[in-house]
């Protein structure tokens, strides 16, 4: 074994470990019931108390892949507090959810380190009563405006593209189950 | 009950407000402050008439012409000292809105006082709207001061004028801002001004949940919720001057209602407002292509950042509902609305910043 192949054996391992133990832990927001597949129509697999504790495995679009008791389903991800961890993408991507899950992994150090590290005073009532009108940095702000053309074109390096999506209305939770 | 409560009822339509106890609740107690608004002007007009025509009425009976001539002049000087009282109070409340009062000579200071006026008259254009927005945002950079990166605030202000492309107010005059704070918050002004603190850039793990961070603010912007604020505020400092005046003979300290053009940004707006922007921000994200379901990231990684009585969400979390309570309500209003829509989070070009 050459020294430079190492870490693509770690890699590797890593790969091959099981789902559940990169899983993000998660609680139930409320009662809501495992799904064989993840949609609203799909077979319930077992139903879950507010506060139950599952295993985050993965991501499909707007549902998870849970672990409760050693059985598996889908959860739609609005019932499931992870604390914002980013959870693995959709199964079939096992190293970019490697990638996913150390980032969420990186994320909740930085949060509980912020308080501590970070020398910035905060922002209270007072310190806005207080304010006093700073030209200098409204000019640098307008120093950092974008023409709509200019965003465009970064948006398209994304690439991310424009598509049509309705505005919500309240209330669109009677079109699904928990 | 804060200041900006008493406005919610004429703020926002019946239709708006999300069904839920406590915002019903809320908009009950709203009610009989706002009606009183219309109510105080009305009786104000009223008795200016009353004193002048009761003067006229009484002309026969108990006085002759010359004296007659008198008692109307009185009344209508009267009336007129009444009226100029309410000018003046006005135009103090105008001073205070804009910060004019802590602003330097040859700032936009105003700029921004003659269009808070338009603003009550209801005649504000685009230019004022922006020079209203100039005047609060300098201020709050007066508090916290952009982050000097310039790679950064580049960065930023690409990704929220995309975002911002995605509404009806694509032209806008849009500026994007990360500010020197750990607080964790984000602020919008009228026009097209946007900030981030950096408390919560760095709480941000890709472009789709800086995208919906931006898209909430930016939804403020187009939906006009800090110049109803701002409308209302001004109406009531003059009001409440004029009452103030009548019944107890000297002038409300109107900086406490009002403040500088800041202030505004702590008081915050009704918590309808901050639903309705949650719900658009997400739209406006997903509509520039990003991943949807960025925005609920968001809001638990601002529910695990700390609590409500202090830490960097003590400001948020007084301006905001709960956290807790917008997930909620954004599941229940996006159901399976974005069950078609995967996007993309970009973490790889994500811009991050050089550690502590």
């Amino acid at each position: 074994m050459t020294r430079s192949s190492i870490p693509r054996y770690l890699l590797l391992a890593l790969a091959c470990l099981p789902t559940s133990a990169l899983a993000t832990p998660g609680t139930l927001s409320r009662a809501a019931s495992m799904r064989a597949d993840p949609r609203d129509g799909a077979a319930a697999l077992q139903q879950l108390d507010k506060g139950a504790a599952v295993n985050v495995l993965s991501r499909d679009g707007g549902w998870y892949r849970v672990e409760y008791d050693g059985k598996r389903g889908w959860m739609r991800l609005y019932w499931v507090r992870t604390g914002g961890a980013t959870v693995a993408r959709a199964v079939g991507q096992p190293l970019h959810g490697i990638s996913d899950t150390l980032a969420a992994v990186r994320a909740r150090s930085m949060q509980n380190q912020i308080h501590a590290t970070i020398g910035l005073r905060g922002m209270s009532e007072e310190d806005l009563r207080a304010a006093h009108y700073d030209a200098a940095q409204i000019a640098k702000l307008d120093g950092f405006a974008v023409k709509a053309a200019d965003a465009s074109a970064f948006a398209a390096s994304g690439p991310v593209r424009s598509r049509n999506v309705a505005e919500l209305q309240t209330g669109g939770s009677s079109r699904v189950r928990p | 009950m804060s200041i900006p409560a008493l406005f919610s009822a004429k703020m926002f339509p019946a239709k708006m407000l999300p069904a839920k106890m406590s915002d019903r609740r809320h908009s009950r107690v709203a009610l009989p402050f706002a009606m009183l608004l219309p109510a105080l002007s009305i009786a104000r007009r009223l008795m200016q008439c009353v004193v002048v025509i009761s003067a006229i009425a009484c002309i026969p009976v108990q006085a002759g012409p010359f004296d007659v001539l008198d008692k109307v002049k009185n009344a209508v000087d009267s009336a007129s000292n009444t009226v100029n009282s309410a000018t003046n109070t006005a135009k103090d409340a105008v001073d205070t809105a804009t910060g004019a009062k802590n602003a330097p000579t040859g700032s936009n200071a105003e700029a921004g006082q003659l269009a808070v006026k338009a603003l009550v008259a209801g005649n504000l254009t685009p230019e004022g709207e922006v020079a209203i927005g100039t005047q609060i945002a300098g201020n709050l950079l007066g508090a916290a001061p952009l982050v000097k990166d310039s790679k950064l605030q580049n960065y930023v202000n690409r990704v929220g004028t995309w975002v911002a492309a995605q509404t009806e107010r694509r032209d806008g005059h849009w500026r994007f801002g990360v500010i020197q704070s750990d607080d964790v918050n984000a602020f919008a002004a009228p026009g097209g001004f946007v900030f981030i603190t950096l408390g919560l850039y760095r709480l941000l793990d890709n472009e789709a949940e800086l995208a919906a961070v931006l898209g909430h603010e930016i939804g403020h912007v187009v939906r006009h919720h800090h110049l109803d604020l701002l409308k209302k505020s001004a109406m009531l400092g003059a009001l409440s001057n004029v009452v103030g005046n009548r019944v107890a003979g000297k002038t409300p300290a109107l900086q406490g209602l009002i403040g500088n053009g800041a202030e505004i940004m702590a008081r915050g707006l009704d918590k309808s407002a901050e639903y309705e922007s949650d719900r658009l921000g997400i739209v406006y994200a997903t509509r520039a292509g990003y991943d949807p379901f960025a925005m609920f990231a968001v809001l638990e990684k601002i529910d695990a950042a700390g609590t409500a009585n202090a830490g960097p969400v003590a400001l948020l979390y007084k301006t905001h509902p709960r956290p807790e309570d917008r997930l909620n309500a954004l599941a229940d209003a996006a159901a399976d609305h974005f069950d078609h829509f995967s996007g993309l989070t970009l973490e790889q070009r994500f811009y991050r910043l050089s550690k502590k």
